[in-house]
């Protein structure tokens, strides 16, 4: 989640003013070194004339500015320069263009899958329907702010607005499904980080030793190869296939024992990625923000060469299955919101990014382009594997939930797309468990790092949870599905409908028109989650 | 012949730029009306009307400048100036790059107090510390007053480092007003029983004109170190204020559903404030009790009243 760390910064150097009508135990906003810094200030400005340098506090006694982190849970996570002069100074394209690189992530693998699930039709619809749903809601919480009366609101998130309203179980609710929303997100990465690592190693174990691979899993001919991977798990290869140019076949053996994309990869990884997490400032992770772009650029490449190779295979079923295609509309179109609710998330930190805007006024403009945008990649993305995914041979149910295991490891543009894939990964993970670190232990133990000891269990318990789950549930659309239906029931449908219907109810201007179609959202949130676990 | 009569005075010396002239107006809420051009050195020959602790005076001289004008009225002023000192307070720009010059200057300080006012008291400060990186303030101070130590022999100087920027300077000046306050133990043990006497969260006494906090009882403990600081800054920027509408700051009261807060002038040298968090005593109660507890403390600072007087020569 967005989170600020103690005094904001602006210039001149500002605090807000201490409030003594009523204590509570919040977490102090302010810092006492930053607060008495700002009586000294206050204090010697009366000494002088204005024109008078002398007691003019300089820039190395003032506190650092805050660091402040934005991150989407599946997409990317970067520093946002504090806005000096308490003004936004980027342009709307520059705006537009950081909302939809923060939600670009690796939802966009399962997006394919998701569609498959749906059915095309109604996965088309779905992914309309919901980008339009999850805006409005967006919408919502940017609006949220304005509703509160008497209350310098300028710097507060959405989380600050949930306390305002709902105390001090708003407070621990927000933490609760922003952890939800974290450890998700870092579970699905330990699992695709497992899988690109495999792939990785053994594309070059098999291009160094020069061993040329068929599996025995069904797949195309020819050279642009799809796989289906999940269809050999009903006779399990006993003997793989294996032609050996040079090499003998021990050594391949021995390989595959100790490079298991389930077994052993996930433990390598821990080697890399546990140190990574205990480091007390992750500002260094946050400059590599421009891969998570280039990622996401490249696999629409990707997409657009393989279609343009393999052609266009759909056959429109409405009801019924068959053994190739899919129907149109499906049962199981739930587990499409699902992932969807967590493609389209940006509810915890739209209020910062839209912050720096230059024209606030064109705020929602801007805000419903990015979305637009957002969607327009998606469908692109899902609409193009599905409808290229090379239906008379293979059946389209092949489509896997990360659809880059639909192309052999040997395969040259899916190596490159895993790589990318593979360093954007690194660097983002550590920051978001420096964002679960910080937001859980600030609130339960008032300090951002009490000691080694509490960050390294909680690290432990994160890195475990991944581990466990690449070793016996990786399949990315489910967690996908699961932990997005779950953290977006609090930020996207209940809390931002609510808080708009208390606040109206507050100002007398409730109607009954705007109740039940606030009520009627909050609902779809309720029967999303449910669904998820029916289906 | 002619008697001078001269009230006793602390010094503040240092070099030119070292920072006095900031200081002064910081601690004493002195509105500084000046160029920022500054053309010569601080020539303080009319008195400042700065005052405190009774009827010390508070003077201001730039010492070792380049200007020959100024060196040349220093030494020939020199008696007249190091005259009736109670207190020497020499200011040490941590930056400067004449390390050995500053010595210098200082020891011929030392000289003429050691001539004119053996007894006073020396304390040096090594300002601007917030220049130095912060993991070598430690060591730089260290070094300095080790050297400045050895330089005052026979003469003992108490050292602080300093910066107008953080907590250091209110603490160091103190630490200062702390060490002239006659009497200062029994001040203390008699502001503890009245803090338990009148079931007070803390007491605090100031220094009228600077509210630099000269002592304190608390009886739990208190969250914010700088709480202090904070409130001297807050008041004094209230006095200004005051002052501008030609009003004088005489007390104040605080109060809100849980704590109460009574700041009112207590002895001729001093300021109480008195923290209660029980909000059901009445205000009246707490007035009456530091009422009449500064009829007691006023007779305890006069015991020692005639010790100012003797020392006018």
């Amino acid at each position: 989640l967005y989170f600020h760390f103690s005094s904001p910064f602006f210039r001149p150097f500002h605090v807000e003013p201490t409030n003594i009508v009523s204590t509570n135990d919040d977490v102090q906003r302010v810092s006492d070194e930053a607060s008495a810094m700002n009586k000294r200030i206050h204090y010697y400005s009366r000494l002088t004339s204005p024109a008078d340098k002398a007691l003019v506090a300089p820039d190395h006694v003032l506190p650092a500015p805050d660091e402040i982190y934005v991150y989407s849970p599946l997409g990317t996570a970067f520093k946002v320069d504090s806005c000096t002069d308490g003004y936004g100074k980027n342009s709307s394209i520059v705006t537009i263009f950081v909302i939809w690189n923060t939600m670009m992530g690796t939802s966009i693998l399962s997006i394919p899958w998701g569609i498959k699930q749906a059915g095309f039709t109604s996965g088309i619809i779905l992914i309309i329907l919901m980008g339009i749903l999850t805006l409005y809601c967006c919408y919502r919480v940017v609006k949220s702010r304005k509703m509160i009366p008497l209350i310098d609101t300028s710097n507060w998130e959405f989380p600050d607005v949930c306390k305002y309203y709902f105390g001090s179980f708003g407070q621990w609710s927000s933490l609760l499904f922003s952890m939800v929303s974290l450890v998700g997100a870092m579970v699905v990465y330990w699992v695709l980080m497992s899988n690109f690592l495999f792939n990785t190693g053994k594309f070059i174990y098999n291009f160094v030793h020069d061993i040329n691979v068929t599996d025995i899993v069904p797949g195309t001919n020819g050279s642009n190869k799809v796989i289906c991977p999940n269809a050999a798990s009903d006779h399990p290869p006993q003997n793989g296939s294996v032609m050996f140019s040079s090499g003998n076949s021990t050594g391949f053996q021995l390989f595959e024992e100790w490079w298991s994309k389930s077994q052993t990869v996930p433990f390598y990884l821990i080697a890399v990625l546990l140190p990574l997490l205990n480091l007390k400032s992750p500002s260094f992770f946050a400059k590599f923000n421009v891969l998570g772009t280039v990622s996401v650029i490249y696999l629409v490449l990707l997409v657009t060469v393989k279609a343009a190779h393999l052609g266009i295979h759909l056959e429109f079923i409405w009801f019924t299955e068959n053994e190739f295609f899919v129907p149109e509309f499906r049962v199981l179109f739930p587990q499409l919101t699902g992932v969807l609710t967590l493609a389209f998330f940006i509810h915890n930190c739209v209020i910062t990014l839209l912050q720096n805007n230059k024209n606030q006024e064109n705020n929602v403009r801007d805000l419903s382009i990015a979305y637009f945008l957002v969607g327009l990649t998606y469908l692109y993305v899902g609409v193009i594997i599905f409808a290229s995914f090379p239906s008379p041979p293979l059946s389209k149910e092949c489509i896997e939930q990360n659809f880059l295991d639909n192309f052999p490891s040997n395969d040259i543009m899916s190596f490159i797309a895993r790589i990318f894939l593979l360093f954007q990964m690194i660097t983002v993970y550590p920051l978001l468990g420096y964002l679960a670190r910080v937001q859980l232990l600030r609130q339960v133990f008032g300090n951002a790092y009490p000691s080694v000891f509490h960050v390294l269990v909680l690290n432990i318990a994160i890195v475990g949870a991944g581990v466990a789950m690449a070793r016996f549930y990786p399949n990315i659309g489910g967690i996908i599905r699961y932990s997005g239906a779950t953290c977006g029931l609090a930020f996207v449908f209940v809390y931002p409908s609510l808080i708009y219907v208390i606040s109206l109810h507050r100002a007398g201007q409730l109607t009954w028109p705007t109740l039940i179609i606030h009520i009627f959202i909050i609902l779809l949130g309720l029967a999303n989650l449910i669904a998820q676990f029916l289906l | 012949f002619s008697v001078v009569f001269l009230s006793p005075q602390v010094l503040l010396m240092g070099k030119s730029g070292s920072g006095k002239t900031s200081m002064r107006s910081i601690i004493f809420a002195n509105y500084i009306a000046r160029d920022t051009r500054r053309l010569g050195a601080t020539i303080d020959v009319e008195h400042s009307h700065v005052r405190f602790l009774g009827n010390l005076v508070l003077n201001l001289w730039d010492c070792g400048g380049q200007d020959t004008f100024m060196e040349n009225y220093f030494t020939s002023q020199r008696d007249n100036i190091f005259r009736n000192v109670e207190v020497l307070i020499y200011v040490f720009d941590v930056e400067s790059r004449e390390l050995e010059k500053d010595m210098h200057y200082y020891q011929s300080c030392l000289e003429a107090i050691l001539q004119n006012s053996p007894d006073a008291k020396i304390f040096c400060l090594v300002h601007k510390m917030d220049l130095v990186q912060e993991d070598q303030r430690d060591l730089i101070f260290k070094e300095r007053e080790e050297d400045l130590r050895r330089l005052s022999r026979p003469l003992e100087c108490a050292c602080f480092r300093t910066s107008i920027w953080d907590e250091t300077l209110y603490k160091a000046w103190s630490s200062i007003v702390y060490q002239l306050i006659p009497n200062v133990q029994q001040l203390e043990m008699n502001l503890r029983n009245f803090a338990q006497i009148i079931e007070a969260d803390e007491v605090l006494l100031f220094e009228r004109a600077t509210f630099l906090v000269i002592s304190h009882y608390q009886c739990k403990e208190q969250r914010d170190i700088h709480r202090f600081e904070k409130i001297s800054n807050i008041i004094k920027q209230f006095k200004l204020s005051c002052s501008k509408l030609a009003a004088s700051f005489q007390s104040m009261e605080v109060r809100n559903s849980n704590f109460a807060a009574f700041i009112d002038i207590f002895t001729s040298n001093t300021y109480v404030m008195v923290v209660m968090s029980d909000p059901s005593i009445p205000s009246a109660a707490t007035l009456i009790n530091i009422r009449n507890a500064r009829k007691h403390f006023e007779k305890l600072e006069r015991v020692d009243g005639p010790k100012h007087s003797l020392l006018m020569r």
